[in-house]
């Protein structure tokens, strides 16, 4: 049987042009450097990367993009897999460590085939988050970012219809996985790109400084889910999955007031009570507006009238012209 | 809209025609966010469509965060200045739209890193006029249409996978001002014409659609890159059917040679001996060679020598080094050109226009003519019918070479830090033939 995650890799070609080894889908991946064109050679980060050709054929990957720019202005090199459908959500955070080193790809996705039952099944992701390990969070200043981002990301509003723009610098690149793991958009749905994009997920703008948390306050929920996943990634994902639930629930409608006691039916064979008769409303009175318009169409009519009037008195009286002489000359 | 509400909205010619598509029905938009034409791109597939794009890839930019200006899609309230087609809905520049007697079309297309980016930056924003012959001036201003869609003359594009780029600039020249409507082929076109042929194909429908459109000039014109090694693939190899598009006889078909400021002097004795021939020549290459100052009364005469030289000469293939160093001495002249207006104390327009300076050109051009000809002999001949024609007797014109180079600032190599030699020589092209 194939696998099921392929390998992925493209690169800036001197007097080619970019290539990719799924050449026929390179028009989707071409904006991926783009937003890396003014960073230095080599700088870059994640993509988690979904579309559906026009055939209806869906395409996930995952992997590292940098940019080559020594090569040329704009051009890229990335690696990483790709699959005949959505990336898990939870490949991010697992290959994470291993994600910007391109000499481990290939043993990675072999690693990534061999449980590839387990990523695929979202019943199972607990399992794979439950073994995870993550050494970052478990660093409070660290934990303290991630809440500041997670706290900005989640002030957005629903419906996430564009991607939220997230801040990093080259040694902030760890909050990625978090974010996308623990953040509003279902990651199950949503795209992690350095450039821009038209749908659910996360753009990430690389910068030299430091991503400016701390402003903002921290909501209980992101509070917990941060923590727990510290101590438990399972357990965090969990709380996130269900703050990501309450959020997309519909607000709990206004309690209805209460309706008047109705009345009670009257028999119609009981003696009717005779309803008054509806009283004489009168005519609300004309817009001024519109009576000026019907007294200028009026005049305007009168006018035409009269004129026609006259043309015609004129007709009668003119008198019929008199036959056309004609005049011969003599030859000289 | 009422009656007496229909305003005569200018700008737009009865016959104009959209590029892209062929359509005739256009509107005006406003600017906006590029984020909002980002979004609204969305709402119209069909402009990803007539550019072989598949409509749910993204567009390529290089600011990420989209907060310049763009024209946007949708109609706008009132009078403005950007005019897409109501077809394609293409964003087109106000030069394909005005009148066909002033207007020129100029199509470049070359393969990836050919220079094309680079010329046509130069063209429309000449940052440096140290190397220019038309620099901007009170007799020659050149005023471009900002938006280069889906980009701007400030923001350039990274690679795209957009294939055709329209631009437009206004080219006043004294008091006549000529229209000047450019498409941009991008390279990756041609070098990705089998996995993406759908782009492919729709700049095959382009080059049709410029049938049906009217103006009093066309300049086709191949960008290719001086390569002595020739293994570098260049559009001429391509395909017969671009050089043969859009099939009027009318058609000026040419070559931008650039990358000339890498020819190298390979064979110093080899190039001397070649020369024994001419006196003049002779002494042209050997001040060259000392870096002394090219022009003298004797430099027609020498040019005309070398041509001739150059000509008679076969088996090329057998002597690339010295034809190289030719190359070089060529460049050397384009050089040594930019620094005589200087030194008699006038501006590079008005020496081109006393008359010397034109005739220096055109026999530099000549030069140029003679050894694009040599190199394309010397390699497979890619141009060859369209050197031939031009050669025959009662052509209009030599098969036109626009040399050009670059000059790097400071040890860099980006394009971005050089100035450009002889990049602007089309304009005066341009220019000799409406002017």
């Amino acid at each position: 049987m194939a696998d099921l995650f392929r390998k992925l890799h493209g690169d800036y070609v001197e007097n080619a042009g970019q290539e990719l080894s799924l050449r026929e889908y390179l028009d989707y991946f071409e904006p991926l450097g783009s937003a890396l064109a003014r960073l230095p050679d080599g700088a870059g980060g994640p993509f988690v990367h979904h579309f559906t050709d026009s055939g209806g054929r869906t395409i996930g990957a995952l992997g590292w993009v940098v940019s080559a720019r020594s090569k040329r202005f704009g051009g890229w090199t990335l690696w990483g897999t790709w699959t005949d459908q959505r990336m898990p959500a939870v490949a991010l955070p697992l290959f994470w460590p291993v994600l910007a080193d391109r000499a481990r790809v290939d043993d990675w996705i072999r690693r990534a085939n061999e449980n590839a039952a387990l990523l695929v099944d979202s019943d199972r992701w607990s399992e794979v988050l439950g073994g995870m390990k993550a050494p970052r969070l478990r660093e409070e200043p660290f934990r303290e970012l991630l809440k500041a981002e997670l706290a900005r990301a989640y002030t957005a509003p629903l419906p996430h219809r564009q991607p939220l723009e997230i801040e990093v610098a080259p040694h902030t690149l760890d909050l990625l996985p978090w974010l996308y793991l623990l953040g509003p958009v279902d990651p199950a749905a949503a795209r992690l790109l350095p450039n821009r994009f038209n749908g659910p997920g996360y753009q990430y703008i690389l910068t030299e400084g430091a991503p400016s948390g701390g402003d903002v306050g921290i909501p209980r929920e992101v509070d917990s889910i941060v923590d727990t996943a510290a101590k438990n990634v399972a357990a965090g994902f969990r709380l996130a999955e269900e703050l990501r639930a309450r959020r997309q629930r519909p607000p709990k409608a206004a309690k209805p007031v209460k309706p008047a006691r109705p009345r009670e039916r009257s028999d119609v064979r009981s003696t009717p009570n005779p309803t008054p008769p509806p009283k004489a409303t009168r005519p609300p009175a004309p817009d001024p507006m519109v009576l000026a318009d019907w007294l200028w169409k009026l005049a305007v009519l009168l006018l035409l009238g009269w004129i026609a009037w006259n043309v015609q008195l004129i007709r009668k009286t003119e008198p019929a012209a008199p036959p056309p002489v004609t005049t011969t000359s003599a030859a000289e | 809209m009422g009656l007496f509400s229909k305003k005569y909205e200018g700008g737009i010619a009865k016959d104009a025609h959209c590029p892209v598509c062929g359509g005739t029905l256009f509107y005006r938009v406003p600017l906006g966010r590029a984020d909002a034409w980002y979004r609204q791109l969305e709402a119209h597939p069909q402009w990803k469509r007539y550019r072989g794009l598949p409509e749910n890839a993204g567009v390529a930019f290089s600011e990420p965060r989209l907060e310049w200006d763009q024209p946007t899609f949708e109609p706008a309230d009132k009078f403005t200045e950007h005019v897409r087609c109501g077809t394609c809905v293409s964003l087109l520049p106000p030069q394909f739209l005005g009148q066909s007697k002033s207007r020129v079309l100029l199509i470049t297309a070359g393969m990836p890193q050919a220079g094309k980016t680079t010329w046509l930056k130069c063209l429309f924003h000449p940052a440096q006029k140290k190397h220019l012959i038309a620099e901007p001036t009170s007799l020659i201003s050149r005023d471009p249409y900002y938006y280069i869609e889906p980009y701007t003359i400030a923001n350039p594009d990274p690679r795209t996978a957009v294939p055709i780029l329209l631009h437009g600039m206004k080219l006043t020249f004294q008091r006549k001002s000529i229209d000047i409507a450019g498409i941009d082929i991008k390279g990756e076109v041609f070098h990705q014409r089998t996995t993406t042929p759908d782009k492919y194909m729709r700049v095959l429908d382009i080059l049709k659609n410029l049938r049906a459109m009217t103006f009093a000039e066309l300049f086709m014109m191949f960008v290719i890159p001086f390569d002595p090694s020739r293994a570098r693939q260049h559009i001429g190899q391509l395909t017969a059917h671009l050089v043969h598009q859009p099939g009027s006889r009318g058609t000026w078909q040419g070559v931008i040679w650039t990358h000339l400021d890498r020819a190298q002097l390979r064979t110093e004795a080899g190039l001397l001996e070649l020369l024994q021939g001419s006196e003049p020549a002779l002494a042209l290459a050997k001040r060259a060679i000392a870096g002394e100052d090219l022009f003298d009364s004797r430099f027609v005469d020498a040019v005309t020598d070398l041509e001739r030289l150059v000509q008679k000469k076969s088996n090329w293939t057998a002597a690339l080094d010295l034809l190289e160093s030719l190359t070089w001495l060529l460049y050397r002249i384009m050089l040594g050109y930019s620094a005589v207006p200087a030194r008699l104390r006038t501006g590079n327009v008005e020496f081109y226009y006393t008359g010397i300076g034109s005739l220096l050109v055109k026999h530099t051009m000549n030069l140029a003519s003679t050894l694009f000809a040599a190199w394309d002999g010397a390699g497979r001949g890619d141009f060859a019918p369209m050197i031939r024609e031009s050669a025959m007797p009662g052509a209009e014109s030599r098969f036109p070479v626009l040399p050009c180079g670059i000059e790097f600032l400071g040890g860099s190599d980006d394009a971005d830090d050089g100035l450009p030699v002889w990049g602007d020589l089309l304009l005066l092209e341009i220019l000799e033939r409406h002017g």
